[in-house]
């Protein structure tokens, strides 16, 4: 279970990172966000942006609705 | 049997030596060169995208933008990239000048000004609701077109953008000898827009590791 849930459907790039941004902004190490997003788009971002952030990617589910999973480090 | 030989390098002579020996050396140089070699070919190989953090640690985490184009298309990317960019952590700043502050207006005054400026006014959009697109404008009808698609496909509205970019921290600087030469006051402009010329813009642009002209 994440500690908090973000729900990005219907949202384009940029909206979902910088919704991502902001949201792990506000939490500590090691709290996990999950995030849904429908944006075809949005696995490359995530990916990108978990990269760059220094963030960990730790799962990511495919389908109509996407679904990954974050632990802030 | 041991033999003599002659370095071919030095050239010394060496000897006796057991050719066993020899040849164990031998091997034991070949395979720390090919260890060595496979690395480099490895890094070689590695597509850009896959090196890491490869930019200049010399440059600051900042880009700079320059909003010169007041066309709703390329003002979309530059929104787009600014806020993305900030989304990532980056210092990001605009520049608007010439078209680009268009993006940046929020009203249209005329009173105080000369016929020049009326009429500059008058002809610029009033805002970025109102711009055309680079290419497909059609007369106001390609714009309107994609402002109709993006609304289906819940892309935001360009003046969303601009929200956006400014909650995202992105600093918004308007130059100032282009709103002189358009007759664009500072009332018109929305809140929380910067002045400056080209000192201001070159000295976040020597330090971003990311400049645009768009």
């Amino acid at each position: 279970m994440a500690d908090k849930y973000l729900n990005c459907r219907q949202l384009k790039c940029p909206s979902p990172i910088v919704k991502i941004s902001k949201a792990l902004a506000d939490m500590s190490s090691g709290q996990t966000l999950s995030v849904e997003a429908d944006d075809p788009a949005f696995k490359s971002d995530v990916e990108a942006w978990v990269q760059i952030m220094g963030h960990e990617l730790v799962e990511f589910s495919n389908g109509p609705v996407q679904q990954a999973v974050l632990r802030k480090s | 049997m041991r033999e003599t030989l002659v370095c071919p390098i030095c050239p010394q002579t060496v000897g006796p030596v057991d050719p066993a020996m020899l040849a164990h050396i031998d091997a034991m140089i070949t395979a720390r060169l090919s260890q060595h070699l496979d690395a480099l070919r490895q890094q070689r190989e590695q597509p850009l995208s896959q090196r890491g953090q490869a930019a200049d640690p010399a440059l600051s985490n900042r880009a700079t933008i320059v909003a010169f184009s007041g066309d709703m298309d390329k003002l979309f990317a530059t929104f787009v990239i600014a806020t993305g960019a900030a989304a990532t952590g980056m210092q990001v700043s605009i520049f608007f000048t010439f078209w680009g502050l268009n993006a940046i207006r929020q009203k249209a005054e005329l009173r105080g000004k000369t016929l020049c400026e009326k009429l500059m006014a008058l002809m610029l959009p009033s805002g970025p609701a109102r711009l055309g697109t680079s290419k497909m404008n059609m007369l106001g009808a390609g714009p309107a077109f994609f402002r109709y698609v993006m609304k289906k496909r819940n892309v935001q509205t360009l003046p969303d953008l601009v929200a956006m970019a400014r909650e995202a921290g992105v600093r918004l600087v308007a130059c100032q000898t282009s709103m002189d030469v358009m007759g664009i006051r500072k009332e018109e402009l929305i809140e929380g827009v910067e002045f400056g010329g080209v000192a201001t813009y070159l000295a976040d642009a020597r330090d971003s590791r990311i400049t645009l002209f768009i």
